[in-house]
């Protein structure tokens, strides 16, 4: 089910909530598990299956990790077969059909693919069990006994779609208790009214005018129309991503839960690390946490570069299951490197406008390799982008579309970047009654309207 | 008010907003509140085993949930207009120039090279050999450009023209391009449909008729026009998702009463040449001649035994009502959708003294040698 459906707004929503709020606090973890599970059923409902297979796996091998914790290497055993058990699962059922496609063409083995569909939330969850047993394996946190616990948090639906990732102990009390007030509802629904507008509102019609610019060959494209393209889409990403996780911590909240934030003004960054930072930090952390942080050690030299670029390659194939978005991984990668050891510094020397079109050229850049299909697209683009092979510097379509996106642009500059909360904050700074009152009134009234022309963008485009 | 109030009056708003909305969906589809007769009929998707486990079942459920809100096209409709409001002149393809036009977006990648070769190499081949006469309609982006949205380009046609008329000669081109500029104030095309109207008809028959040398041409008085709809919307307003307030299309009163047969791709026979049942259809347009037909050959029971071999595409159909008082006989042929061989055709009717004429417009000809192997 997706967020931005009427499904899930009209239909989904209110019951679940009416329900979830209406049973007591014992009964809301079924109510929770009950509605995580139609929430991930609805689609393909053969989807269920790693999920649960998994939930399983995870739940009984967090229990033997505890009991053999400090008695030889069974433990430690229990931890990689867990492990590798996950992976198997995620392997089939997210990227087996990529590595036959590989296959094929680099071997010509002529496989068949097993035309499996990546399911949901597969590599959110995936990721959240294994931090699980890890956890459970370094005693950070004891197994789960309560098997209706374990589960509420493995298919808990407000983050399957695209994170934040949460780790067991972020929400371990709150699903044994839990106590959810109105401010907690009040400001989850308030969020989740922004969320829906960044997806509906901005997103999608940033992602219509990148794709009317990607339907057009790049020998017409001028070197303005390419990069007015690569901005929408820098937009759309940035809106969906970011508009699914707000959504998320705003059900969250909603829910009595807590979330950790994920993306944090990314496009103001001066630097790629200061991006990366701000880019679906759970998902950077994690990878750093559980999987380059415990591989690395204190191993130097060519084994540590070359565990940091498998790091950041992973981290680009969680998004998807093709080369390019290994490449943008490793593309970005390039650049954190290149920073730690030299770039940061001489980087200091320029004023910030300068570092800000450094990390959002080397961004935008990335966003290509995630945007089109193949390397060759990606370099016919970038020829024109740079103007290599750009019929010309500026012409009447780039001027045609930016007039018909105006207002789609001013939205994704004015929230993409900290300007509204600014203003907010100098309102609020202000102590004379009529800036204190204008605050009041947009806090009450900007939710309500988000969510009304997200629901009449919906309706009407149907 | 305090922190608490203000809690309450979010939530309160929120859950009001998302409620009403969800009561009227629902109200809706249990058909509680009024519903579209034509809605009525439409039903729900189908739950099989086979499609809920493969997920077409939910795929469909939330295409119909999204195409099935009470006043489902009121709602498209304020989003347009808001659309429209804050600048927005493209619709599907559609851009919504001054004076409510609507015009086929076009892209300088849209137009095909090898089609254009294909096409100047067939048109030199009928001139050549069969002493064609060729009329190449402009569309109306290019002769309405300033009706153009702002910074919206008009395609560049002028210069496939200039190769035509290089290619075949200036005899046997007709230059509808030069006529419709100069009857570009008067309503020649269609606001909200790609054909021309019959007065861009009437000037294309006359224009074919200076070059045609004939000695004569039929008289058709503007002043005698029969109204046939006031209210026509074509599909380029419907594909923009406009509400428009439709237009009119009228023909020559002369051509109405003429008893005249027309067959098509050898199979049907009609009488006339219009069609009013398609002014209620999707392709109003339709009331000439019809459409989806490859071939149409028009009797027109004249006695003298002259012949018409037209190669044209919908704006054909306007203009072929026109040309009826000179042939006994019309071959209406549409490239893009006739299987057969042109030039077979031709050889076949050449002994009879037919003449030749090809009449489509300049995206419509490229896109039937586009298709063409």
């Amino acid at each position: 089910m997706e967020f931005g459906s009427i499904t899930f707004l009209l239909r989904f929503l209110p019951i679940f909530l009416i329900l979830y709020y209406l049973v007591p606090g014992r009964m809301k973890n079924v109510i929770l598990l009950l509605g995580s599970l139609c929430f991930y059923a609805w689609g393909e409902p053969i989807c269920l299956l790693p999920m649960v297979i998994s939930a399983c796996s995870d739940f009984v091998h967090g229990i033997m990790i505890e009991k053999y914790r400090g008695k030889g290497n069974a433990a430690k055993i229990l931890l990689f077969s867990a492990l590798f058990f996950d992976m198997c699962l995620l392997f089939f059922f997210g990227y087996a059909d990529f590595f036959i496609d590989t296959a094929n063409t680099l071997f010509g083995t002529g496989w068949e693919k097993t035309g499996f569909p990546l399911p949901v939330g597969i590599t959110v969850y995936t990721l959240q069990t294994m931090s699980y047993v890890i956890d459970v394996y370094r005693g950070k946190h004891a197994a789960g006994k309560n098997i209706l616990e374990y589960a509420t948090f493995v298919t808990m639906f407000p983050q399957l779609s695209a994170g934040p990732i949460i780790k067991y102990q972020d929400v371990q009390e709150d699903l044994r208790r839990r106590s959810i007030n109105l401010h907690q509802i009040s400001r989850g629904a308030k969020r989740i009214c922004v969320g829906l507008a960044k997806k509906i509102v901005i997103a999608d019609a940033a992602g219509q005018l990148w794709t009317t610019i990607h339907a057009t060959q790049p020998a017409y494209l001028s070197v303005a129309t390419a990069w007015l393209g690569i901005l929408a889409f820098a937009f759309q990403i940035y809106f969906s991503f970011s508009g699914y996780s707000d959504i998320a911590i705003g059900l969250a909240d909603c829910l009595g839960f807590s979330f950790p934030e994920n993306y944090d003004h990314p496009y103001v960054a001066t630097s790629v690390t200061d991006f990366l930072r701000r880019w679906n930090v759970t998902l950077n952390y994690w990878m750093k946490e559980y999987f380059y942080d415990p591989l690395k050690g204190n191993k130097k030299g060519i084994f540590r570069l070359l565990l940091f670029f498998i790091n950041w390659g992973l981290i680009g194939f969680w998004y998807g299951p093709d080369w390019t978005f290994v490449l943008w991984g490793l593309w970005l990668a390039l650049f954190f490197r290149l920073e730690s050891l030299f770039l940061d510094k001489v980087l200091r020397f320029f004023p910030s406008i300068l570092r800000w079109c450094y990390a959002m050229l080397v961004v935008s850049v990335g966003w290509l390799l995630f945007a089109l299909d193949d390397v060759t697209d990606v370099w016919a683009y970038l020829q024109v982008q740079f103007g290599v092979s750009a019929s010309h510097l500026i012409d009447h379509r780039f001027w045609f579309l930016t007039w018909e996106y105006l207002p789609t642009l001013i939205l994704g500059v004015l929230f993409s970047l900290p300007i509204l909360d600014g203003i907010v904050k100098r309102l609020e700074k202000g102590r004379n009654g009529m800036s204190i009152s204008l605050t009041r009134l947009l806090e009450k009234i900007y939710p309500a309207v988000c969510l009304l022309a997200s629901l009449v963008y919906l309706v009407g485009r149907g | 008010m305090s922190e608490k109030k203000n809690d309450l009056f979010t939530v309160g708003i929120i859950a009001a907003i998302l409620l009403a909305f969800a009561v009227t969906d629902v109200l809706y589809l249990t058909g509680v509140l009024y519903r579209d007769p034509a809605r009525r009929t439409e039903v729900h998707p189908v739950a099989t085993t086979g499609r809920v486990l493969n997920g077409q079942y939910f795929e469909e459920w939330d295409e119909y949930a999204l195409t099935h809100f009470y006043n489902q096209n009121k709602w498209s409709r304020l989003v347009r207009d808001a659309e429209l409001f804050l600048g927005r002149r493209e619709f599907n393809g559609i851009l919504i120039g001054k004076q409510r036009t609507y015009f086929e977006e076009s892209l300088p990648q849209d137009y095909d090279e090898a089609a254009a070769e294909k096409s100047l190499a067939f048109l030199e081949k009928a001139v050549q050999e069969y002493d064609a006469r060729v009329m190449l309609l402009p569309t109306a982006d290019v002769i309405w450009a300033d009706r153009l949205p702002r910074y919206a380009e008009a395609p560049d046609q002028a210069s496939y023209l200039s190769k035509v008329k290089e290619r075949i000669g200036e005899e046997a081109y007709v230059d509808l391009y030069a006529v419709m500029e100069e009857h570009q104030k008067e309503a020649v095309y269609y606001r909200t449909d790609p054909h021309w109207t019959s007065l861009g008809a009437y000037y294309g028959y006359y224009a074919w008729w200076k070059q045609s040398g004939r000695l004569m041409p039929y008289y058709y008085d503007l002043g005698e026009r029969e109204i046939v709809t006031e209210n026509f919307v074509g599909p380029l307003a419907t594909r923009a998702g406009m509400e428009d307030r439709g237009e009119q299309i009228f023909v020559f009163e002369e051509t109405q009463g003429k008893m005249v047969t027309v067959n098509y791709d050898g199979r049907v026979d009609r009488e006339g040449f219009y069609r009013p049942e398609y002014l209620e259809s999707g392709n109003p347009y339709g009331y000439f001649l019809g459409d989806g037909f490859g071939m149409a050959k028009i009797s027109t029971g004249l006695d003298r035994r002259t012949q018409l071999v037209v190669f044209g595409d919908g704006n054909a159909n306007a203009m072929v009502p026109l040309m009826a008082p000179h042939y006994a006989t019309i071959y209406l042929v549409d490239l893009s959708r006739w299987q057969g061989d042109p030039w077979s055709l031709l050889s076949r009717l050449k002994e009879d003294g037919t003449d030749v004429l090809v009449l489509q417009s300049v995206p419509g000809i490229l896109e039937a040698f586009g298709q063409k192997e």
